[in-house]
């Protein structure tokens, strides 16, 4: 029973101080271990020299910006980065900071305007490079409207529901930026309350609202040109006519600083001041901070931050040893984590996050905490019953009672259970009423937990549970369902908001009382529930119980749902729960709490004190009216405030640069060259909470198959091959990448223009066409060769056919016969060149070409047969005279004996043929026409294979010239080169 | 209308000289140049007037200028002019243009040097009055303020509509310079 042990622990000597300290404390996160933290942390610019913070800003990207004397620099948690400012503005104060159409406004002493970008590339700088060179790409430019800027200091930036550019001005009043065009806002011209402004803000309808000596001054422009002025002042119900600063809390209310009478919140609807702070001793206010409607920070000038509570309207400083409790604060601001941020006057910068405070009573080991309807604290420990009133903690009990348990009935009464005493009931003045022990009935003197309705009060004892009428504290024994729960540990009973009673028992699991019948739940899923410590109802209306080593169950419509370590718990032994106001569950342990947020399950933020572990009570958690979470623990009571606004409880990635080859590239340039393929990726994960403990978890998309988890802001690839990529980016902060939040930058690498898919397809388009080509002409050429082939065969054959034609052999015969008798000499001769003429004809039919000399030797032989044959009736008149050149062979041959085969051949009507060369190196045959009447059958073979023949081999073609005198018939010429 | 502006100009003085001033140190002239240039993408135009009147009181930092439209010579052709005239400016509705109001800056004008001033105060081209706020040179030198200042004045801000053929031809913004040399009234 390691629980019991805890719970008998010796009491400690008890003081009672007169004052309250609140410290507030860093919360520190799983993982990291931090001890002697101050309670602000500072930091410190201290590596740029002497740096005089005087403002602040987080931009939309969530990167903080600090304005300083002559300064403007970028903070990313750790290291503060300069951004080169112009000489003229070297030694001016910043005064002002704001974030507007894309750029950081930065306002100076002088009444100069300046602004930065916030496209540009903003490397983050890595530890141990030289990060006191301003950034290379981020200038501070000089803004130059044509209207020319203010020469009073500017005081405030804010801007409008259109967009419109509000500045304000110690002097000059307003200046309104919009449509391109400035214009001015004054008390002579347009009834401001005063030209000289201390701070602007914008109300929810998106008014500006500017704080002054004489009051405040709602201004709008709905058109170009048009003002409005309304004002507020002290006869409207400001409770100080010198209004210092202005604070929307979001919610439609304004709050508003003063100069001698503290803060009032001005309901903006409703046009009065809700709550104002009395008695306010503090001096003048220089900022304010709203958290949600609960609480606001009052920067002050002579007493520090100070913070409001709305609900109670106590006002509580810093302790005295703290080293802000006295300074001039010169401006606070809330971030997106809601860390709260202090600069003061000497131009410190320090932040703490707000939500968490601790309080440190006079008493040891707080084990019960309870909040009453009067919003008091009520505090059950070792050394007794406490209430916190005016800032002091009273000792209600006569004695130092070990008290445990707390409750608060709905007529006021506090019911406090005692460990061996039983309960105490006491009046809201702390009288006691009732004081119910073992002897009246109770079942044990150790009450556990205390709780009910109007009606019952439920006591979980040690010996089971007892039941008494709320109001009259009466026993009641008439209940008889409960005798079931047995006499064995209850350690908790929980009323819900249905009216069920929920009971956490010792080894019998949950049980719950519902219209007079118990449920016991002793299994949920594979989980047998066994002891179970703490019951809890969220906001949703779901029960969540916690065990004494199982971990932590939610169940909702009948189902269980079962959280452990594996689910990133810090523990599985869970002291005590609560829900806040916000839905966060609050998990206590014996080394800390967590907040797990239903919403991200698998996402749990452990915190613990700096000054060691905190050990929380059983069953020490309280959820008060306002949603806030209190712990009862050792070292003292923490508060979890519930804002009632949302904060990232992540850190948030960033891509702050991108260099190719080692040059930063535009981030809004996203396709590469296919050589540009070493890159550089900056990235950062801004949490301000704890900048240290960030992890990244990367993966370029396209190229890592997995991811990687880094420590350094710093990713890079060298030799990208071409593709598609996408850089993504995750930051965590205790390691936990499930559910977190990420960045990406996508891109893409040309592939190189040979490697394009164009280039490809037209390369092998072109292998295609050539090989086309090719293969066309090859075919072209084999048919060519092949027809050439067969053209000879069939002209050699045609010419060898018409030459052993029986007609010419027979006439050849004939005429031999004729003049074998007459003439035997002139026959010999006859059948020589008969011979001659055969044995030419074999002899040339082989080659391609011939000499005109052998052709015409050959046409000489046949011409001689004709002329025996015809006699006078045929006449060759050869006029070659010894031209040289070649002809293909029995070419003229065949063309005189086409002319003798188609033309009448007589005495009375003379064949003349007639060869000769023409001036264009044609031969040329050319016969009278005198057509036979029946003509010879013919192919028409001869003249047609000639003329293909020479077209075949590329030469001039053959002209055939048939007018109705002569025919005519020219043959190229080939020039003989002597080949053969 | 017509006597509008002068009437401000001289109630301005009134005001000025009666209410705030027992002593009102009134610098003045009748012959400032007013320079106007319409840089459009087709056709620059330019027109002057050597009338521009005005008054600066020194003591309140007030000023009035009033000039009269028709006084405007030079343009490209006379047929500008007239369209000038009657197309756009409508002078015979609005004979004049006028820009009163005071010097933001708290500067004593009565001690010699250059000051570059900001001017806050109505504009009125066409009969339409406008909040502006210019900027000016100024240069005090024995017992002579010379002004000089360049300003645009967009033709929607003052209800001058241009055909939308024409809008090749005429600025949107036309660019106002002033040159003039006030001299001591008292």
């Amino acid at each position: 029973m390691p629980t019991l042990n805890r719970l008998i622990k010796p009491a400690s000597v008890l003081i009672v101080k007169k004052t309250l300290s609140i410290l507030f404390f860093y919360c520190c996160v799983y993982l990291t271990v931090r001890a002697q933290m101050p309670e602000f942390r500072a930091h410190s610019a201290k590596e740029l020299g002497e740096v005089h913070i005087t403002t602040i800003l987080q931009d939309s990207r969530g990167w903080i910006w600090c304005g300083a004397l002559g300064r403007l620099l970028r903070y990313d948690g750790l290291l503060f980065q300069p951004i080169l400012i112009p000489d003229s503005l070297q030694s001016v104060r910043v005064t002002a900071l704001s974030e507007s159409q894309g750029r950081i406004w930065v306002g100076f002493q002088n009444g100069c305007i300046a602004y930065v970008p916030m496209t540009g590339n903003f490397p983050s700088i890595l530890a141990g490079s030289a990060y006191d060179q301003p950034m290379q790409s981020a200038v501070l430019q000089v803004w130059q409207p044509s209207e020319g800027l203010p020469s009073m200091a500017i005081t405030a930036f804010s801007e409008d529901s259109s967009g419109a550019c509000w500045i304000g001005t110690y002097g000059e009043g307003l200046y309104v930026w919009k449509d391109n065009r400035m214009y001015q806002f004054n008390v002579a011209d347009d009834g401001l309350s005063s030209d000289d402004i201390y701070a602007l803000a914008t109300d929810g309808k998106g008014n500006i609202w500017a704080a002054t000596d004489a009051g405040i001054s709602i201004c709008s422009m709905p058109s170009k040109g048009q003002k409005k002025v309304q004002k507020i002042s002290a006869a409207d119900g400001l409770p100080d006519q010198i209004i210092t600063t202005l604070a929307p809390d979001g919610q439609g209310n304004m709050w508003i600083g003063t100069h001698d009478y503290g803060v009032c919140c001005y309901d903006i609807a409703a046009k009065h001041c809700k709550y104002r702070t009395q008695n306010w001793p503090y001096g003048p206010v220089t900022s304010l901070v709203a958290f949600g409607k609960q609480e606001v920070w009052i920067g002050t000038e002579h007493n520090g931050p100070i913070r409001f509570e709305t609900a109670s309207a106590a006002l509580f400083t810093l302790p005295d040893q703290n080293l802000l409790r006295y300074s001039k604060i010169q401006r606070l601001f809330k971030d997106r984590e809601g860390l709260l941020w202090v600069v003061t006057d000497k131009g410190a910068l320090y932040s703490a996050q707000a939500m968490f405070g601790i309080l440190t009573p006079t008493f040891a080991n707080v084990q019960a905490v309870l909040i009453d309807s009067r919003n008091r604290l009520w505090a059950g420990s070792q050394q007794g019953l406490f209430v916190r009133e005016s800032n002091t903690y009273r000792q209600i009990l006569p004695r130092a009672e070990n008290i445990i348990s707390l409750w608060e009935s709905p007529y006021g009464e506090i019911w406090a259970g005692s460990f061996g005493n039983g309960v105490y009931v006491v009046d809201e003045k702390g009288a006691l009423r009732q004081h119910i022990l073992e002897k009246d009935g109770l079942a044990n003197g150790s009450v556990l937990s205390v709780n009910g309705d109007a009606q019952r009060v439920w006591l979980a004892t040690l010996g089971g549970i007892t039941v008494c009428d709320t109001r009259t504290h009466k026993m009641l024994r008439d209940i008889p369902e409960i005798e079931t729960l047995g006499t064995s540990y209850i350690y908790k009973v929980f009323t819900d908001s249905k009216g069920r009673v929920w009971f956490g028992t010792d080894g019998d699991g949950l049980q719950m009382l519902e219209n007079g019948r118990i449920q016991s739940f002793t299994q949920a899923g594979d989980t047998k529930l066994r002891t179970i410590y703490s019951i809890a109802e969220d906001n949703k209306g779901n029960i969540w119980f916690s065990t004494d080593r199982d971990g932590l169950f939610s169940f909702q419509n009948g189902q269980f749902r079962h959280f452990t370590t594996a689910n990133h718990l810090h523990s599985n032994k869970i002291t005590g729960l609560a829900v806040s106001g916000n839905g966060m569950i609050v998990i206590g342990y014996d080394d800390g709490f967590d907040l797990l947020n239903p919403d991200r399950v698998d996402h749990a933020v452990f915190s613990e004190l700096q000054n060691g572990t905190m050990e929380v009570n059983l069953n020490a958690l309280y959820r008060d009216q306002a949603g806030n979470v209190w712990i009862g623990a050792r070292q003292g009571i923490v508060r979890i405030a519930a804002y009632g606004e949302t904060f990232l409880d992540d850190p948030q990635p960033d891509i702050t640069a991108v260099s190719v080859l080692m040059q930063s590239v535009d981030l809004q340039q996203h396709t590469f060259a296919y050589d540009q393929n070493y890159f550089i990726f900056n990235f950062t994960g801004l949490w301000y909470s704890s900048p240290e403990s960030v992890r990244y978890r990367y993966k370029l998309e396209g190229f890592d198959p997995n991811w990687k988890i880094s420590k350094d802001p710093l990713a890079s690839y060298p030799n990208l091959p071409p593709g598609n990529y996408t850089f993504r980016v995750q930051t965590s902060e205790h390691g936990n990448f499930d559910h977190v939040p990420e960045t990406s930058w996508a891109f893409t690498i040309h592939p190189p223009f040979w490697a394009q898919w164009w280039f490809i397809l037209l390369c092998l388009l072109l292998a295609g066409a050539t090989f086309y080509a090719f293969v066309r002409i090859r075919e072209a050429r084999l048919k060519k060769e092949a027809q050439l082939k067969r053209e000879n065969v069939e002209s050699q054959f045609a010419a060898l056919k018409s030459q052993i034609n029986p007609h010419f052999l027979f006439n050849s015969f004939n005429t031999l016969i004729t003049i074998i008798e007459e003439n035997p000499k002139i026959a010999v001769e006859y059948v020589e060149h008969l011979s001659d003429f055969y044995r030419s004809m074999m002899a040339y039919r082989e080659r391609d070409f011939i000499t005109l000399q052998e052709e015409k030797e050959l046409v000489e032989s046949f011409h001689f047969l004709l002329k025996k044959r015809y006699e006078d009736g045929f006449h060759l008149i050869d006029r070659l005279n010894g031209h040289t050149g070649l002809v293909m062979p029995l070419a003229l041959q065949m063309l005189v004996e086409n002319a003798v085969k188609h033309n009448i051949i007589s005495s009375s009507r003379p064949l003349t043929i007639e060869i000769f060369m023409d001036n264009d190196n044609y031969v040329v045959v050319r016969n009278n026409i005198q057509k036979k009447i029946k003509p010879e059958p013919s192919t028409h073979f001869g003249l047609q294979s000639l003329i293909h023949r020479y077209r075949l081999f590329g030469e001039r073609p053959v002209i055939v010239e048939d007018n109705s005198a002569f025919f005519t018939v020219k043959v190229p010429v080939r020039e003989d080169r002597g080949e053969k | 209308m017509n006597g509008m502006p002068v009437l401000l100009f001289l109630w301005s003085f009134c005001c000025t000289s009666v209410l705030f001033s027992p002593d009102p140190i009134v610098y003045r002239c009748d012959t400032g140049k007013v320079l106007l240039k319409s840089d459009a993408a087709l056709e620059v135009i330019e027109a002057q007037s050597n009338k521009l009147r005005g008054a600066i009181d020194l003591s309140a930092n007030s000023f009035a200028w009033t000039v009269e439209i028709r006084s405007f010579e030079g343009f490209n052709n006379r047929l500008q002019r007239e369209h000038f005239n009657e197309n756009y400016m409508e002078s015979d509705k609005f004979p004049k243009a006028s820009f009163v109001g005071k010097i933001i800056e708290q500067i004593d004008l009565q001690t010699e040097g250059t000051y570059a001033v900001r001017a806050k105060g109505k504009i009125t081209v066409h009969g339409i009055e406008q909040e502006r706020i210019i900027k000016s040179q100024v240069v005090v030198k024995s017992k002579h303020i010379h002004v000089t200042s360049t300003f645009t004045v967009p033709l929607s801000d003052h209800n001058i509509t241009i055909p939308r053929i024409v809008y090749q031809k005429i600025a949107e913004e036309i660019t106002v310079t002033i040159d003039a040399d006030l001299k001591s009234a008292n």
